[in-house]
């Protein structure tokens, strides 16, 4: 059967056969990019474009996707109609089917890549998105190919490769139609075809994450003094899930699912009862500047969170199943839980921060103890946020003023405090030493108190000191002149000290982006 | 092929196509797939998830702002707070639940979800599922996700009493009820409380006041076993048993003595307390006295006290400031109103629905005004006069008034004719001067007369020719109105019945109608939670689906279902409680019990909490022999600090009330709402400025301070010391023990009257070493030593009883 | 509330419920606020110092309200235009659609009678009533743009104070240390100062705690009479008689704690102790005697006076010592014009001296002392006054009636641009034409500075969780530093 004696006018060959190799094209040319710095073809895309149109075509997938699905099936049906009637030739409409289905599945292909690329991460189910992803290019390229290759080499007659041509159409049909499922798992969940047949293999069970994962060898049956859910999930979660999670499991590793995390016994991520053959706690205690210190690019764990994580793994590193599953838990701890989570309970056992819906986390022993000893002296120890684990301590509210001596209380608060409020206090320049060296002080406050300018070698030590009030003691310019290292130093106040005018002008000299704040007129 | 494409879902066609099924296949599928046993049986009772206990709290506090009742919001098409609207597919085509498949349900997919783009509730609230919550919801759905009507709409019933052990323990239903949960988390319930303690508390609760020595004696001295019945109605039939609940309800009522906003006038309202008072105290049935407060004017020949009984919404507050809008107060009165009767008598908070349907539960905007539209109908209108007023007297004073009126009258036209008549002549004149003279004196004598019926803000409904016609408040503003509404009630809770009214009457008779599911359950849990310290359903001010489920629902409704059948009875339903075992338990903790249960939610032991701001200050002056028993009258004006009052545009002053009126008891004291009583507002009492509901108990140390140097508590203490000296006989340590048994009804424990007397021999010495000091801890403010007392024994007991007034369980009731 | 985590520790939690009796509420307490910070909240205290949402630019606030409200045209908003115009009918446009408090008929405009030049690097511009004011200009970020839902002094007021017009909800200051607690304990954390001879006209509830616990509600602290209500002791007992009682107190409650095993007696005995102390921290920082004259003449403040140099100075003692939120209230803005006692020519000046001083005393005092590191400071009215004259009853007085579309207020210290004006008024200063920032942006920013999300801060009451801001509220980006 030549072409030219179907009702297919030219113009209309004409524009298929631009629009096929188009389709083509972007296939090949998305399909040759497999780097995971993000999609490079969007590098191609002209500056006039609007800046909408590569993310609208790719949403245009999902209504593509139904013309190639029902025109190649149709086309199939056809061909299968004829073969029944033993007829040798091709039917008109099915042809007319196949090769409009083909033209839509390359375009499906091709919108489908650019959504599978913008959108992707949007889905849990990596892997059927690749499944729907090569199994549709591949029907793309089937039907295309019998479309535009085979199509054209029938004859009148039966002449031809017809039996080719059929074979071709089916299993153009069906690649289609497979790629379609994975697209409709992707939507609308895994097994939401086959779960209508067979109703008791659904999700959740089936799902990944609460796939019952073996019991991995050397590990705790019994937890041990740190609470998985309450410690140690949430630094996971909060700290590493990002990238070691559903989405980008970098390095194959999950911190989400205990199968994730235990899957591979030869990577030495966390090996129960060996904290030091652990390659995460390695990691966590390396310096920010090594390649490999986690979490890559972050800031890295609090000391009570590694202090966490150590205790865990040497006691086994106990990991119990999720709790998703309402049966998982036995009947007690269910019981004591389902209380937290739904009633008012007079027993609350568990704190759920309601803004993250999250177990609270526990810092440090002895931070927590240095934290009460403060306390119960009525001074101030409180995290400078919610979300931020420095300090902002104050020392200038207790009654009687403390002095050098008291300064020990902070011993183990040492890397957190940032804000330190000692004013009024009966410090002096000794006490100032126990400051030496505080990685992370940002404001100090020593207003008032009897401190002069031997004590304040401890300042050039604290990196990041960026604001000293030092009004009302009896710091002088030779003082003043100890401060000018200080690099992080962006406010100095100096009010009623012994500092000169001149002292001033020469600091302001030597670091004129420190506010120095003299007495106010 | 299209047949399959119009019965089932488009793309799950497709789906199927794909996946070359044939469509008998998938026909069979279906149907195989509906006739399946479910996978797993349903789990035995105890694990069964229950929808009001379980799912409702998580639904309510996560989804229902925007998935709930209020359908102008139901965000995506989708509402969760029923079935039929969460298993209806939404706009986007899912079904957030389809019964028994959790792993079908969008609910639990968004939920779980860590994807903010997908995760729901969206990030913007701030709440996330705890992944045992997401269990909850996920082992309901697949047990069928069963809704439940909340259970403050199913009316109460009186349930079988549960079956327990100690049979012996309990002395009525209530204790059954308790008993049974006790049990059931393996408690126990603690011991009786001893006499004394006993009676401290009952008296306490039924009259606001500590037991005198004599009642203390006669009840140790009463061994038979109706010995304590007998205190308890002996306590409730006194005067001050009215005087102790009165406060209770003048804080739902929030009645104060002045008007409220930004002049805070005065207002003559003091008449409608007097009314709760005598109406505690002859024990007027609940019903009664609802009807009569909401809708007493309305009432085939309502009585002078329906009338008076109508203030309870008067007191809203009245704006007089300068260039306000009348309606826009009257309007915000009417919103006051609705709300207030929907949180006293439902335990609904309706305000909720007056800018937006109700997020959590089932009163739609247009339903709330319908409520307002009740309330509308009323001749006030915000206007400085407070109009109308009823003025409120005995017959035979009004006669007189009217008589004198009609004397005024006489002597004005006397006066007016004799203007007409008579010309500029001295003549004339003298006969002007001496009829103005007789018309002053006239005048004087009526506004006397006057003076002494005081007229009261009350409520009169508006001539049939002049009603208003209520229209909704678009988003609650008074100014954007949109469609008329009529009145009505919120149908979830009942139906107004058929033959009653469509006003306030008909409004007030469907509060308290049996059919309605709550107005008893609310009150009955307001009553227990005076007793007992916490509701059993702990926000006393919401029973909706925001609130946690009572601890002991079934005892709940059985106290509704009693309180009912015996006629309303408020002092029945005191009588019930006080007498049961579980109030008598000595309210000592026991560690195996504290370890489960510190709350005392579960009430194995006796209540034990701080003193309201009125008890404290009655129980004082009562220890120290200086309240008065006056009943009744204008509020008074006991000891405050200069300068409480001074605000803008007033010249009103506090001036101290003379002789037994400073010493009043405390719900007579005069109550400017910006401004109110200071030592009360520190121990938690309300401004009255809206509905208070509950009193949240707080312990500062202002608080301290009050008790300590309040020169109220200071002339308390002064009383004491010089009680204990007259009547606590002639040896300091027995004088130390009265104290303690004045304060506290009980004689002292091991060391503490030595404790006292070493203080005392202290002061003692340390005051007549400074006698120049003595003097004043004796007698300022109280004033001038008693014949025959020497200051610096009196300074020195003064500062024990200043102690003994301190004392925790002085503070406390036991 | 970490440590309830452990076992070790699994009574705390109860205790703190047990001791502070707030039930369920302090609960949402806990939930809502305390719940979320590592080191944070493990006491049971209410007022116990807890973490913000996030790291804080500011750790206290000092509000100074001039009741009444100052008119912006005569102080931080210059309208030569209404000069020009100044006796003729204001444009017809100003009265369709609107309400007056006093205004009747056609009223005339009024423009300003006082000169406005500008001052400081800044350059901003401000009037000659404010002459101490310029030397602060370089420090303050000036809003033009402020509006406000309400034209009645008392509404406004708890408008801007608890976010709704009517009392029943908390006021700011009571949700800041509901948020945070407080630094010192030995002082209240929230702490009220009036001056003008007058409560503010919406009453307590402007610094009240409505339905939160009422430990945070603002205490007001007075210059005449006891600094605290009840914080002297009684006549004839001296401080060594009180310790003496106290200790009888604590040795008898400790057997009642012991007997009845409720922890809600030990917090009273600290309570007591507590109060103890505030009989001797209160007095001390309320005594402003010992200041050093420089200072007094700095703030023109005379002791053992009313006034609001006083409370200025006050106001810096009290945050020097940690308290988290000093609310300051003035009596007497209110320039109608009806006569002498509130005339823009007679009265308005007065006022302006007894403020001008002692407010940029204290910018420039906390300046150098380094406190503006973290106080921030707000100065505010209700709402703005009319263009035109209010001329109510004839009145030949000058005055201006109640605006809600425009005024002016300032911030300065912690968190807020330096010398830096936002938005802007019509020249008429009728209406706003840029940046408008509403009262609920307001409180949001105010939060914000403090490190507080103002859509996190909630309290669970009657079923719904309630905010400061209600539901609306953003925070105003452009005035953060």
């Amino acid at each position: 059967m030549n072409l030219q004696h179907h009702p297919l006018s030219s113009r209309l060959r004409l524009i298929s056969l631009t629009m096929a190799l188009a389709a083509l094209a972007t296939s090949a040319f998305a399909g040759a990019d497999t780097a995971q710095s993000g999609p490079a073809w969007m590098n191609a895309i002209p500056n006039w474009a609007p800046s909408w149109l590569p993310r609208l075509s790719g949403r245009g997938h999902v209504v593509l996707v139904h013309f190639p699905i029902a025109l190649l099936v149709v086309a199939a049906a056809c061909e299968f109609w004829n073969a029944l009637r033993r007829r040798t030739d091709p039917s008109r409409s099915g042809l007319t089917c196949l090769v409009l289905g083909a033209l839509a599945a390359g375009v499906s292909a091709a919108t489908g890549w650019i959504n599978a690329d913008l959108e992707g991460a949007r889905t849990s189910m990596a892997e059927t998105l690749s499944l729907h992803r090569w199994v549709g290019v591949a029907a793309a390229g089937a039907s295309l190919l019998t479309a535009l290759v085979i199509a054209p080499l029938l004859r009148p007659g039966g002449r031809g490769p017809i039996g080719a041509y059929r074979a071709c159409v089916v299993i153009s049909a069906a690649l289609v139609g497979v790629a379609g499922h994975f697209g409709g798992s992707l939507v609308h969940g895994e097994n939401y075809f086959w779960s209508v047949i067979f109703p008791q293999s659904e999700a959740p069970a089936a799902s990944e994450a609460t796939k019952p994962a073996p019991w991995p060898a050397g590990m705790a049956t019994k937890p041990g003094t740190i609470d998985f859910e309450k410690t140690i999930r949430p630094i996971f979660e909060t700290r590493c899930v990002e990238c070691h999670g559903p989405f980008k499991k970098k390095g194959g590793l999950r911190l989400d699912l205990r199968a994730g995390a235990f899957r591979d016994p030869s990577t030495y991520v966390i090996v129960p009862g060996k904290p030091d053959e652990s390659d995460l706690l390695h990691r966590v205690t390396l310096p920010p500047s090594d390649p490999d210190f986690m979490p890559d690019g972050e800031k890295p764990l609090n000391p009570d969170e590694i202090a966490a994580l150590r205790t865990w793994i040497a006691e086994g590193a106990y990991w119990p199943e999720s709790l998703t599953k309402v049966e998982d838990l036995d009947a007690k701890q269910r019981d004591t839980e389902l209380r937290a989570a739904t009633r008012h309970s007079f027993e609350e056992a568990v704190v759920i921060d309601r803004s993250t819906g999250k177990p609270v986390p526990h810092p440090g022993g002895q931070a927590m103890a240095a934290a009460d000893a403060i306390r119960a002296k009525r001074g101030v120890v409180v995290d400078l946020g919610a979300d931020d684990a420095r300090l902002s301590v104050d020392l200038s509210v207790i009654a009687p003023p403390i002095g050098d001596a008291d300064l020990t209380l902070f011993d183990n608060l040492r890397p957190t405090i940032s804000w330190l409020n000692l004013s009024r206090t009966a410090i002096t320049d000794t006490g100032l030493n126990s400051l030496k060296g505080l990685p992370e002080l940002e404001r100090l406050r020593l207003e008032w108190t009897s401190v002069g300018d031997s004590g304040l070698d401890f300042a050039p030590t604290c990196a990041k000191l960026s604001s000293l009030n030092l009004v009302g003691t009896k710091v002088t310019d030779a003082g003043l002149a100890k401060l000018a290292p200080c690099k992080s130093l962006r406010k100095l106040y100096v009010w009623k000290t012994g500092v000169t005018p001149d002292g001033i002008a020469k600091f302001r000299a030597a670091r004129p982006e420190v506010e120095v704040v003299e007495g106010v007129q | 092929m299209s047949g399959s494409v119009g019965r089932v879902h488009a793309t799950s066609t497709i789906h199927a196509l794909a996946t070359a099924a044939t469509t008998l296949a998938l026909a069979s599928g279906l149907m195989l797939g509906l006739g399946l046993p479910r996978a797993s049986d349903p789990p035995p009772d105890a694990d069964h998830v229950d929808f009001n206990a379980d799912i409702r709290p998580i639904l309510s506090n996560n989804c229902f702002k925007c998935h709930g009742p209020d359908e102008a919001k139901a965000e995506g098409g989708l509402r969760l707070d029923t079935l039929e609207h969460a298993t209806a597919p939404t706009k986007k085509n899912n079904r957030a639940i389809v019964p028994g498949k959790p792993g079908e349900s969008e609910l639990i997919k968004r939920v779980s979800s860590s994807d903010d783009d997908v995760r729901m509730p969206p990030p913007e609230m701030h709440k996330t599922l705890t992944p045992v919550e997401v269990a909850t919801l996920s082992k309901w759905i697949e047990e069928g996700a069963e809704y439940k009507l909340h259970w403050s709409l199913v009316p109460p019933v009186r349930g079988e009493l549960p079956a327990v052990k100690n049979t012996a323990w309990c002395r009525s239903f209530i204790d059954a009820h308790v008993l049974a949960r006790l049990e059931k988390e393996g408690l126990s319930p603690s011991p009786e409380a001893d006499k004394e303690t006993l009676l401290r508390r009952v008296s306490l609760d039924l009259t606001g006041l500590p037991p005198a020595p004599k009642e203390i004696d006669d009840f140790l001295a009463d061994t038979s076993d109706a010995a304590y019945e007998r205190v308890v109605d002996r306590l409730l039939a006194s005067n001050a048993y009215g005087e102790r609940w009165v406060r209770l309800w003048l804080d739902l009522a929030r009645f104060a003595d002045t008007k409220g906003y930004e002049k805070d006038d005065r207002r003559t309202i003091w008449p409608y307390r007097d009314w709760v008072i005598r109406a505690f105290n002859s024990d007027m049935p609940f019903d009664r006295f609802s009807v009569a407060q909401i809708a007493g004017d309305l009432l085939d020949n309502s009585s002078d006290d329906d009338l008076v009984a109508t203030a309870f919404h008067r007191n809203t507050m009245n704006n007089d400031e300068g260039g306000t809008d009348d309606e826009e107060f009257r309007s915000a009165a009417i919103v006051d109103r609705v709300n207030t009767t929907m949180q006293v008598w439902m335990g609904v908070t309706a305000g909720c629905a007056q800018c937006h349907s109700h997020k959590y539960d089932p009163v739609s905007q247009h339903e709330y005004y319908g409520l307002f539209a009740m309330l509308d109908q009323t001749q006030d209108a915000d206007k400085p006069d407070e109009s109308p007023t009823f003025m409120v007297g005995t017959p035979e004073d009004k006669a007189k008034l009217a008589a004198l009126d009609a004397a005024l009258r006489d002597r004005e036209a006397e006066l007016a004719a004799s203007v007409a008549k008579n010309d500029a002549t001295d003549a004339g004149k003298a006969e002007v001067d001496r009829l103005t003279k007789a018309r002053d004196a006239a005048r004087a004598e009526a506004d006397a007369q006057r003076a002494k019926l005081p007229s009261i803000p009350i409520m009169r409904e508006r001539p049939p020719d002049q009603r208003r016609t209520t229209k909704i408040h678009i988003k609650g503003s008074f100014l954007n109105q949109g469609d008329p509404v009529e009145p009505g009630v919120p149908v979830a809770y009942g139906n107004l019945r058929e033959n009653q009214p469509r006003n306030r009457l008909g409004f007030a008779r469907w509060l308290v109608d049996r059919g309605n599911p709550l107005a008893a359950r609310v009150t009955v849990n307001r009553w227990w939670e005076q007793f007992f310290g916490v509701g059993l359903v702990e926000t006393v001010e919401d029973f909706g689906s925001q609130a946690p489920m009572p601890t002991h629902p079934a005892l709940l409704d059985a106290l509704a279902v009693e309180f009912m059948d015996h006629g309303w009875s408020m002092k029945q339903l005191c009588k019930a409680i006080v007498t049961s075992a579980t109030y008598r338990q000595a309210s000592r903790a026991r560690a195996e019990c504290m370890e489960r249960d510190a709350r005392n939610r579960l009430l194995w032991r006796g209540p034990r909490f701080r003193l309201d701001a009125e008890m404290l200050r009655d129980s004082a002056l009562s220890a120290a022999g200086l309240l008065s028993s006056k009943l009744y009258g204008p509020s008074v004006f006991p000891r405050q600090p200069d300068g409480i009052w001074a605000m803008p545009y007033s010249g009103d002053s506090w001036v101290l009330s003379a002789g037994e009126d400073r010493f009043r008891r405390a719900l007579y004291t005069f109550i400017r709402r910006t401004a109110p009583y200071p030592s009360m507002m520190t121990f938690d009492a309300g401004s009255r400025e809206s509905c208070l509901p509950r009193r949240i108990r707080t312990n500062t140390p202002l608080q301290a301070l009050t008790t300590l140097n309040d020169p109220v508590f200071v002339e308390a203490a002064q009383g004491l010391a010089r009680r204990a000296v007259l009547e606590g006989g002639s040896e300091p340590k027995s004088r130390a023990a009265y104290m303690i048994r004045l304060c506290i009804g009980r004689t002292p424990r091991a060391g503490e009257a030595e404790r006292l007397l070493s203080l005392y021999e202290g002061e003692l010495a340390h005051y007549t070493a400074h006698s120049d000091i003595a003097i004043k801890m004796a007698t300022d403010p109280l004033g001038p030593l008693p014949d025959g007392m020497n200051a610096p024994e009196l300074a020195a007991w003064t500062v024990v009883a200043n102690v003994v007034l301190n004392l925790d369980e002085t503070l406390t009731k036991n | 509330m970490n440590l309830f985590h452990e076992k070790s520790h699994a009574t705390t939690r109860r205790h703190f419920l047990g001791k502070f009796g707030l039930g369920a509420l302090a609960f949402s307490l806990l939930d809502g606020r305390a719940a979320s910070a590592a080191l944070s909240g493990a006491t049971s205290d209410p007022m116990a110092p807890r973490a913000p949402h996030f790291v804080p630019r500011a750790k206290r606030v000092i509000y100074l309200h001039m009741a009444g409200s100052p008119p912006q045209q005569d102080l931080f908003d210059p309208k030569p235009k209404l000069t020009e115009l100044n006796g003729q009918p204001c444009p017809d446009s100003f009265l369709q659609m609107e309400r007056f408090a006093f205004i009747k008929g056609h009223p005339t405009i009024l423009g300003s009678p006082y000169k406005f030049a500008p001052h400081g690097q800044a350059g901003i511009t401000t009037s000659e009533l404010l002459p101490h004011f310029q030397s602060i200009s370089d420090e303050v970020t000036l809003i033009n743009s402020m509006f406000t839902d309400q034209f009645n002094h008392a509404p406004a007021q708890l408008f801007l104070y608890t976010g709704a017009p009517r009392p029943e909800r908390p006021s700011m200051g009571a949700w800041a240390t509901y948020g945070l607690g407080t630094d010192n304990s030995d002082l209240p954390g929230f702490v009220v100062l009036v001056s003008g001879g007058r409560q503010p006209d919406g009453g307590k509830a402007t610094f009240g705690s409505g339905w939160l616990p009422s430990v945070y509600q603002g205490v007001q602290c007075r210059t005449v009479g006891d600094p605290v209500l009840y914080v002297s002791d009684p006549p004839g007992m001296d401080r060594a008689g009180r310790r003496r009682s106290l200790d009888a107190l604590r040795d008898l409650n400790e057997k009642q704690a012991a007997y009845f095993g409720d922890d809600e007696t030990l917090t009273r005995i600290s309570q007591y102790e507590l109060a103890f102390r505030m009989q001797v921290s209160v007095p001390d920082v309320m005594d402003i005697s010992k200041e050093p004259p420089e200072v007094h003449e700095m703030y023109g403040t005379a002791p053992g006076k009313q006034s609001l140099a006083n409370n200025c100075l006050l106001a810096r003692r009290l945050v020097e010592r940690g308290v988290r939120f000093v609310q300051i209230f003035d009596w007497g803005w209110d320039i109608h014009g009806t006569g002498p006692s509130d005339d823009l020519i007679t009265h308005l000046p007065n006022k302006c001296k007894e403020m001008d001083r002692p407010v940029a005393a204290l910018i420039k005092d906390l300046k150098q002392r380094g406190l503006l590191d973290d106080t921030l400071v707000i100065f505010s009215g209700e709402f703005g006054r009319t263009a035109m004259n209010e001329a109510r009853n004839g009145s030949t007085y000058l005055g201006r009636d109640h605006h809600p579309h425009c005024f002016s207020i300032w911030m300065a210290g912690a968190g807020v641009k330096r010398g830096y004006v936002h938005g802007a008024t019509d020249e008429l200063g009728y209406r706003i034409t840029k940046d408008p920032v509403h009262i609920h942006d307001l409180q949001a920013t105010i939060l914000h500075i403090l490190g507080m999300d103002h859509e996190r801060l909630t309290y669970r009451f009657q079923g719904r969780d309630f905010r400061l801001t209600d539901v609306h509220g953003k925070v105003v980006k452009a005035l953060l530093a």
